[in-house]
């Protein structure tokens, strides 16, 4: 009996680091995502790292491949609220097919700095995918 | 004819159907003529998904347009190879994959244990299975729906799936995924039937291994596709759909270490249920989370009404396995206990303790942003940090753990014993600590190096002492001999250990090419040269080069040592990474070029040009230097190697209740 105590202890020492470990990680990367609306209504910090969605204005985009830098934007459903998006970052291939981005960096006054970026594309499995040092 | 294969999966539906009805009544009722019904209706579900299945094949390589799922995955100009991908590249195709894989696993159950009294149960199990999936076939996502009017050419498919590791990667992660419906099924069979010894275990240990390593290479390769074909030198991003099958991965790993100790010590009965229960439950929520759209997902398939059904699906199972286990579980009593701390049972639950610690922290981090909607209305998501910063001790801990259960003994084992057996490997991985630590002043990098290097010492010692002692027995025999017939005779145990030298090779592989990763963007004008990792890269120009159905504009880039020769000599290599404009792409799709050396990597991109007159004329170049990185396929070699090795070799499983000295 004494043996399987010892057992039990030792394993709920082990879960109990095991979530220690899980709490503390969760609150340091934990990131608000946000739709264009949302944030509308919102005070965010510059020092807040969120993750941001809209539709993609088509005719915004601007690319400069010899940075390379990409500039875009992105508006809400009824068009009523737009956001401007640079990301100094080769254009991820598909980018001007996709309908939806998804967009994670920090707000700066009226524009957003984005690291990392995610496309939605319609219809299709169409995996897709953008990643810069800054994002992993 | 698409309507034929309609109608032929409508019939599987109602035959599947058919066959759950008449097995689990007849097994109930123990009516033979019931059961035998249940069986032929089991074999024609099989055949009718074959005929579908061939049938798509045949439409797809015919490029019959009519049909829409032909003409949304492929066109005129696309290679056979990737024609053929095209059945599991659409959600509808992939089903039916699926499906087809579970019946050809139905058959070959039916066949392999023909006179398993447990059979019935287990086939009646693995019909509802297929009741679902022919359900969805059959009302919602239908893969022979067609147009009236057939377009004159098909969509093509997307050119990033245009690549030989992305045609294989799907089935092989299917063959691993449904794979683990056997065991599950022979599980849930032996608690219904109220037989709950390692039975079961004993006689789906080849569905689980193969299983297992179907997941194995599926996951890889997955990893090996994006690496190669998305043009960020990244191969794993923690992306939900590469944790959805990551997770099954993780506790499907729990299950075949934690099954030892059942057959070797009739303990963890209840736990070995639930895991393969957990296993294959997450089989089925990765599909889910694929299917549904649920999260934000660069693989995700656009969102569907499917994942209604899903759910459904998945809350039948848990409620299934839950009260089965409940209602069972006074006959899953152990039959021992633990006899020491210092055993080798012990590792065994620290190493169940940490795999469940990485599926929970994993399935945590991905569902998190539904929860947190649900619950607060804010969705919270989380990156890659908080899985990298959760799971890379949780990884170091197992690996030091593979170190140490070599050296540790069944049943109880002294400190004393344990401290002799650790000596030698222990000095091994301090001293290596202390190199890597003045090497690298990195102390996480040199702990992960230093317990790889442990694990290695510690495998090759236990092969040392094994050898010795069967050289003292056999002092005929020259060494490599005497190893091979050690491993021969061992070998559930030998290849395991190569299996664990595989994950070891594979852990250095990511740890180097994730901490020494070197990366630059540059432009460059024809005839400039960029230093870069110790190289020279120098740009000539873009070459055209015009293929069926694309246009391939390859920037060419001369490379050689910095150290090494004059200018004007000779180049070392010349690497050529390209933009591929497809006719049926509004995009040009970037194909990277990937320059091995040694271990390493040099990753070149060509992110963007131009060709006009003089200042115009540039292209922007951006260059990777992975160290390290083919350690990750090479170890995976290992692994493989290893698992078949366990799997085919002679070797017998360990006797329960024997002990150490006379086996």
């Amino acid at each position: 009996m004494k043996k399987k105590t010892q057992i039990w202890v030792g394993a709920l020492v082990i879960v109990a680091a095991l979530l220690f470990l899980m709490v503390t990680s969760f609150t340091q990367s934990s990131v608000y995502y946000y739709t264009l609306d949302e944030l509308a209504t919102l005070d965010i910090s510059p020092q807040q790292r969120i993750r941001v969605s809209g539709q993609l204005v088509k005719e915004s985009v601007k690319y400069d491949p010899t940075k390379p830098l990409l500039e875009f934007t992105i508006q809400n459903s009824d068009s009523t609220y737009r956001l401007n998006v640079i990301y100094h970052d080769v254009m991820p291939d598909n980018f001007l097919k996709s309908e939806e981005v998804v967009a994670t960096g920090y707000l700066q006054g009226t524009r957003f700095e984005a690291d990392q970026l995610l496309i939605k594309c319609p219809s299709k499995y169409e995996p897709e995918e953008t990643e810069t040092a800054g994002g992993s | 004819m698409p309507q034929l294969g309609s109608l032929a999966t409508t019939l599987a539906f109602l035959t599947a159907v058919l066959a759950f009805a008449a097995l689990a009544w007849g097994a109930y009722r123990k009516d033979r003529s019931l059961i035998h019904l249940g069986y032929r209706a089991l074999d024609t579900v099989f055949f009718l998904v074959l005929f579908a299945s061939a049938l798509l094949l045949f439409l797809l390589v015919s490029r019959d347009f009519s049909v829409r799922y032909v003409a949304d995955y492929t066109s005129r100009d696309l290679p056979l190879l990737y024609t053929i991908s095209a059945f599991w590249a659409g959600q509808a195709g992939s089903l039916l994959f699926w499906e087809l894989i579970l019946s050809i696993y139905t058959v070959l159950v039916l066949w392999l244990y023909r006179k398993h009294p447990h059979l019935p149960v287990i086939s009646a199990i693995i019909a509802g299975v297929h009741i679902f999936f022919t359900l969805l076939l059959t009302f919602l996502t239908r893969p022979f729906d067609t147009f009236p009017f057939p377009p004159p050419d098909g969509a093509g498919l997307n050119p990033l799936l245009q690549d030989p590791a992305m045609a294989l990667h799907p089935p092989t992660l299917y063959l691993g995924y449904v794979g683990f419906t056997i065991p599950f099924a022979f599980a849930m069979a032996a608690l219904i039937l109220r037989k709950a010894d390692a039975e079961w275990i004993r006689r789906t240990r080849v569905w689980t291994i193969i299983s297992w390593l179907f997941l194995t290479t599926g996951i890889v390769l997955g990893g090996q596709w994006a690496y190669i074909e998305l043009g960020w030198g990244g191969y794993w991003a923690w992306d939900p759909v590469e944790n959805a099958a990551f997770l099954p991965w993780l506790t499907a790993t729990a299950f075949l270490h934690s099954v030892m100790i059942q057959q070797a010590k009739g303990m963890l009965k209840t736990w070995n249920i639930a895991l393969i229960a957990l296993t294959f439950f997450f089989t089925i929520f990765g599909t889910f989370l694929t299917r549904s759209g649920v999260v934000q997902s660069v693989h995700a398939f656009a969102e569907s009404n499917l994942g209604t059904y899903f759910l459904v699906f998945l809350g039948i199972v848990v409620i299934f396995s839950v009260y089965l286990i409940l209602t069972r579980s006074h006959l899953l009593k152990s039959e021992a206990s633990f006899e020491g701390i210092l055993a080798k049972e012990t590792s065994f639950l620290v190493n169940n303790i940490l795999f469940l610690g990485l599926a929970f922290a994993t399935f945590w981090g991905t569902i998190f942003p539904i929860l947190s909607e649900a619950v607060t209305g804010n969705k919270v998501t989380v990156g890659p940090p908080f899985f990298n910063q959760v799971n890379a001790p949780i990884f170091l801990g197992v690996i030091i753990l593979m170190g140490i259960c070599p050296l540790i003994a069944w049943r109880r084992s002294s400190p004393g014993k344990l401290g002799r057996n650790l000596l030698v490997p222990g000095i091994v991985g301090l001293i290596s600590f202390a190199a890597f630590f003045l090497q690298t002043h990195r102390f996480g990098v040199s702990l992960a190096y230093a317990s790889s290097v442990f694990v290695i010492a510690s495998i090759l010692y236990d092969f040392a002492i094994e050898a010795k002692v069967r050289r003292s027995f056999h002092p005929e025999e020259p060494v490599p001999q005497a190893i091979w017939h050690l491993m021969r005779a061992r070998s559930r145990k030998y290849g395991g250990y190569l299996v664990h030298l595989g994950v070891v090779i594979m852990a250095i592989g990511i740890v180097a090419s994730n901490a020494f990763k070197q990366e630059t963007t540059v432009k460059l004008e024809p005839g400039e040269q960029a230093e870069f990792a110790g190289f020279v890269l120098r740009y000539k120009g873009i070459e055209f080069q015009h293929e069926p159905g694309k246009v391939i504009a390859s920037g060419t880039l001369e490379v050689q040592p910095s150290d090494h020769g004059s200018p004007s000599s000779v180049p070392l290599w010349v690497l050529r990474p390209a933009k591929v404009f497809y006719r049926t792409a509004d995009q040009p799709h970037t194909e990277v070029d990937i320059r091995r050396i040694g271990v390493d990597d040099l990753y070149t991109i060509l992110a963007g040009y131009q060709t006009g007159s003089d200042k115009e004329n540039f292209a922007t170049f951006k260059f990777l230097y992975m160290p390290g990185v083919n350690l990750i396929w090479w170890g995976f070699y290992v692994i493989i190697i290893g698992g078949l090795f366990a799997l085919f070799g002679k070797g017998k499983p360990r006797k329960r209740k024997t002990r150490r000295a006379t086996s």
